[in-house]
């Protein structure tokens, strides 16, 4: 642990990246406390990958700061190497390289290399070690990425997406792997990904970042404790109807009437009730699924 | 280093191969043309076949140097393993060492081989190949000729992801340039020499150039 790292091992202030005209990342400040697991969530092109670039010093950004374990990124990226494990979207090993040959070439740079976790971890990823990058299959290949990410004991654990493209089968056993090697060390893990469930699984915040921008930081139960959808029947179809404060987004389809409300309070009930003519109203808990594409959809609504 | 320096050469070993295989193929038709002559071989034949081939050989060589320096970075930025290695702890310092030991050092055998074999054709029948002097300034444009393009080359792929772009932009320019030397040569009647020398000075001044800007850059560059 570097000594300024503090309780955020990663620390992004008014972060900005810009590729000619185009707003890829804008003015993101993000904090991750210590050994806690982010969820990295959004639609493609929102920004993550390009943040996550940045945060591992394969990108600058155009402004703002980015610390990593205390170390300022991309000013000391060689320094802080040592300090991340990173699994990109898809695996990057050399294709020529056998999986023998790729570990040795990783351990020759990490100098706090960890055979025995490695061996470990060849056994239960059951990889062979004579096989060629290229000719792993999605699955092998990404658990390839996360040893070679993780035997060097990094602070900081980042995976881009590192499910893409797997099967439910492979993906399970990949999230098994992630779950079992971040749960005995105190490692601060980004992970991001489309499937929201694995997020939710693994995650204890999440981010949701839209159009470059974080849209919502929040600890995933405190979220989906407070994040409600309120369904309310109207008395006639389509007829007038008022939303209550706190509203992220809503839907009339007939005379159903669904509200997506944040920071859930009884106040919000008495308003529809109060303001709208309507015959039913119940309150429904949310999946994180439902939550992510209500705010997402909320905000293109604004826009 | 040891490390970088294998992965390089494993990268480069397609290259490699191939440069072998047809410099091979080179000799061993010059070996051919020998099958079914239509009169006695004479030492003098011998000579004067190998020493064609030798030159034809370092012309290959100074071909594959454009694409030993246009692979340096674009073929581990295509397949995406530059990311690989970039998150690795080591220094761009390290890195550049490794690929530029690797990316010179195999041309330049390739190249030191033709030039032994020549020059050894060359003593043992000089009056046979023309005077001393024209043989050097064959083999020093050649080599200013294989300088400037991989030099050209190797910055191109500093910031491209083809490497068979950065070798075809690197060879346009490369003729293109001697074109206009020579051109300029006929209109304003330079002396042969001189214009010897201004190709010579062009080619590898201006390789050395492109190669030091491609080590800046890349040095300064934070993405793969």
């Amino acid at each position: 642990m570097s000594e300024t790292a503090g309780d955020s091992p990663i620390r992004l202030e008014h972060v900005t990246r810009r590729f000619g005209k185009m707003l890829a990342v804008n003015d993101l400040t993000l904090s991750i406390p210590r050994a806690t697991t982010f969820g990295f969530i959004g639609l493609n092109g929102a920004g993550k990958t390009t943040a996550i670039r940045m945060m591992v010093g394969l990108l600058a950004p155009s402004s703002g700061s980015i610390h990593v374990d205390g170390i300022e990124v991309p000013r000391d990226r060689d320094r802080v190497k040592t300090h991340i494990g990173y699994v990109p979207d898809r695996p990057n090993v050399y294709p020529w390289m056998r999986v023998e040959e790729a570990i040795s070439f990783v351990r020759s740079f990490q100098p706090k290399w960890n055979q025995a976790r490695c061996d470990e971890l060849m056994k239960m990823f059951e990889l062979d070690p004579r096989k060629r990058a290229k000719h792993l299959s999605k699955g092998q290949a990404a658990k390839l990425s996360m040893l070679l990410a993780i035997c060097h004991d990094p602070a900081v654990l980042i995976f881009d997406e590192p499910t893409s493209g797997l099967d439910p089968l492979v993906r399970e056993e990949f999230l098994e792997g992630v779950l079992s090697v971040t749960s005995e060390r105190q490692q601060t893990v980004l992970f991001s990904s489309h499937t929201l469930s694995d997020v939710q699984r693994l995650a204890d915040n999440i981010g949701i970042m839209h159009e470059g921008k974080l849209l919502l930081h929040a600890p995933v139960d405190e979220l989906l404790d407070r994040t409600k959808r309120i369904r309310a029947v109207l008395e006639e179809e389509n007829g007038k109807h008022e939303a209550p404060p706190g509203m992220v987004f809503q839907r009339v389809r007939g005379r159903e009437w669904m509200i997506t409300v944040e920071n859930f309070r009884q106040e919000q009930i008495e308003f529809v009730r109060s303001r709208n003519r309507i015959s039913h109203l119940d309150v429904q808990d949310m999946s994180l699924d439902d939550v992510f594409k209500d705010f997402v959809r909320g905000q293109k609504e604004a826009v | 280093m040891i490390a970088l320096l294998k992965k390089d050469w494993r990268v480069y070993q397609v290259a490699t191969i191939g440069c072998i295989l047809i410099v091979l193929t080179i000799h061993i038709i010059a070996a051919i043309t020998f099958v079914d002559y239509d009169r006695p071989i004479q030492q003098s034949d011998v000579l004067e076949t190998f020493f064609t081939a030798g030159l034809i050989g370092l012309l290959v060589s100074a071909g594959f140097a454009g694409i030993y320096g246009g692979g340096a970075f674009s073929l581990e930025r295509r397949e995406r393993s530059a990311d690989f290695l970039a998150v690795m702890p080591t220094t761009r310092g390290r890195i550049i060492t490794s690929k530029a030991i690797v990316s010179i050092l195999c041309p330049l055998v390739i190249w030191l081989f033709h030039l032994c074999e020549i020059s050894f054709i060359f003593s043992l029948d000089p009056a046979r190949f023309g005077n001393k002097g024209d043989y050097w300034i064959v083999v020093t444009i050649i080599f200013g000729a294989s300088v400037m393009f991989f030099g050209l080359a190797w910055l191109l792929s500093t910031f491209l992801s083809s490497a068979a772009i950065s070798f075809g932009i690197a060879i346009v320019i490369l003729l293109g340039s001697l074109t206009l030397i020579e051109t300029a040569r006929q209109r304003h009647s330079i002396s042969d020499l001189t214009a010897q020398q201004i190709d010579y000075a062009w080619t590898f001044g201006m390789g050395t150039i492109c190669f030091i800007a491609g080590v800046i850059y890349y040095l300064r560059r934070v993405e793969p």
